[in-house]
């Protein structure tokens, strides 16, 4: 007789041991009566006994998960987080840490470098304005009239040049000219008679001056050049051309703005013409030649700014007194500042 | 290693892994009964183990641990029922290519090859179960679950659970009984 369904589920639980009292006495009274109840019994036992016999497998394959298994659903551990010491900041984070400063450092120093720039860039010294270039090529020409004192001294002018006139006939070459000058004294003296010699042309021309004028510049090396006006100027040029030449590097600063008055006041003559000296004058009569000139009126007349010596370029630019460098001292009081600030800035916290 | 893994140390997860992954692979095996399968089974098994770990509250951790790999198969199988497939170890031939797993256990060469035979056979009466009953055997006689475990485990009555066991068995022994030649006299099924 085949067994049920409910005769397996019998010897099935009576094999774990999971039925109920009356069923083990209902299973094992039939075990000794139904041979095919028994011998599926011991079929099920042996079964049992396969499978649960089955080895346990090597796995194919290591299964220990790794984090890209896991993506980023990592679960978050439930104590508290473990706290890790500070790291040590990458070179990126300290640079933006410090970034304001840095900034502040950079921009201080751009300023100072700028400041420094502008007080010494060559811009900052002005050129020589154009009066003091004029004014190195610039003469000073005075011009007086000279005046002899009245006196023995005036005859004696007169009488050594009339005296020279006559014993010097025989030089017809310059002398020609100086005794037209003396005849023209003699004329003079009755035609006008009190004129001064100073006036006389005849005076001047029998001359040869040397003398001293003190100047108003006295620091100032000074020549004078004493010439006697043309022939052609006639009777009323004046008995001697006083020219002071005066180095234009040499003048002070102050002459270029106002030329002023040569205070030429007074001019001794001593004609002691050498032997050189066409002037056929005695030693006897020259020793008393001494006269006095008085140069009777001044003036200084500054000539026209000539243009820059180019051969000397070094002279055509005079370092002149710099203009106050405000922007230079503002660029860098404003970069000193800046710099405190990018000091004193604390670094942003992470 | 069990508290480590529960603050999501994953290293001390990987230890529990290593412990018992050879199992979890074996149940997951004999209930998929394809080798590569079961790997996939049982490493999806731990992946969710270690994201429920929290929700382990004590007890038997091999119990907690396969109840999940047996669900995951489980899952698994009825995936492979909506979507059946011809895999590669279907085609003709396929049976032949690699044997059955390897057991852990060491075994003498010539009794290797008996064994994987023998083992091959129960897996394959095994794969013949349908899918309950195969889970409710796997469960009670290789995983020592208790009836009223199983019931709780699968939302089932306990007398289902005994059903179901029973004809697990009852199909395993129909099933061995054909290939009887197989086994050696005294452990004939029919001695």
């Amino acid at each position: 007789m085949p067994l049920s369904n409910r005769d397996y589920d019998l010897l099935s639980a009576y094999l774990d041991g999971a039925v109920s009292n009356n069923e083990r006495r209902e299973i094992e009274g039939r075990l000794e009566t139904d041979a095919e109840f028994a011998s599926e019994l011991a079929a099920l036992r042996r079964t049992v006994e396969l499978v649960k016999g089955l080895p346990t497998l090597v796995a194919l394959r290591d299964l220990r998960l790794t984090p890209a298994m896991l993506g980023e659903e990592q679960p978050v551990p439930r104590t508290e987080p473990t706290r890790y010491p500070p790291l040590r900041p990458t070179f990126r984070q300290r640079v933006f840490r410090y970034a304001p400063n840095l900034a502040a450092a950079a921009a201080s120093f751009v300023l100072v470098v700028a400041g420094a720039i502008t007080l010494l860039r060559p811009s900052a010294v002005q050129p020589t304005t154009a009066p003091v270039v004029a004014l190195r090529n610039t003469e000073i020409i005075a011009t007086a009239t000279v005046e002899l004192s009245e006196g023995e001294d005036r005859d004696t002018f007169a009488d050594a040049a009339m005296e020279s006139t006559d014993e010097s006939q025989q030089e017809p070459g310059e002398m020609a000219l100086e005794r037209q000058a003396a005849d023209d004294l003699a004329e003079s003296e009755e035609a006008a008679d009190g004129a001064g010699y100073a006036e006389s042309p005849m005076i001047a021309r029998a001359v040869e001056p040397m003398g001293t004028v003190t100047a108003a510049f006295p620091d100032a090396p000074t020549s004078f050049t004493f010439a006697a006006p043309s022939a052609s100027e006639g009777a009323g040029a004046p008995a001697l051309m006083l020219t002071a030449e005066i180095p234009a590097d040499t003048l002070p600063a102050s002459a270029a703005q106002s030329p002023g008055v040569l205070d030429v006041t007074a001019v001794e003559l001593e004609p002691t013409a050498p032997a050189s000296t066409p002037l056929p004058m005695s030693t006897a009569t020259a020793a008393k030649t001494t006269a006095a000139a008085t140069i009777a009126a001044t003036t200084v007349a500054v000539a026209p700014p000539l243009q820059p010596d180019l051969r000397a370029p070094e002279l055509q630019t005079v370092a002149a007194p710099q203009q106050t460098p405000i922007a230079g001292i503002v660029l860098i009081a404003a970069g000193l500042v800046l710099g405190l600030i990018a000091l004193r800035v604390r670094p942003r916290r992470r | 290693m069990i508290l480590a893994a529960q603050r999501g140390d994953l290293e001390s997860f990987n230890g529990l892994v290593t412990r018992y992954q050879n199992i979890a692979y074996t149940v997951a095996y004999r209930l998929l009964g394809e080798p590569f399968a079961a790997a996939d089974a049982a490493q999806d098994a731990f992946i969710s183990a270690y994201r429920k770990i929290r929700e382990y509250r004590g007890g038997s951790f091999k119990a907690w641990l396969l109840r999940i790999v047996t669900n995951t198969a489980y899952d698994q199988i009825r995936y492979d029922k909506r979507r059946p497939a011809t895999g590669i170890d279907d085609l003709p031939g396929a049976e032949y290519d690699d044997g059955p797993p390897l057991a852990s256990d060491d075994a003498l060469p010539e009794d290797v090859a008996e064994q994987r035979d023998t083992q091959q056979v129960i897996q394959d009466c095994l794969q013949t179960l349908p899918a309950d009953q195969r889970l409710t055997l796997v469960m009670f006689d290789m995983q020592d679950y208790s009836y009223q475990e199983i019931a709780e485990a699968n939302d089932v009555q306990l007398g289902t659970v005994k059903s179901r066991l029973s004809r697990a068995r009852l199909g395993m022994r129909r099933c061995l009984e054909g290939k009887r030649e197989l086994f050696d006299a005294p452990r004939r099924l029919d001695s």
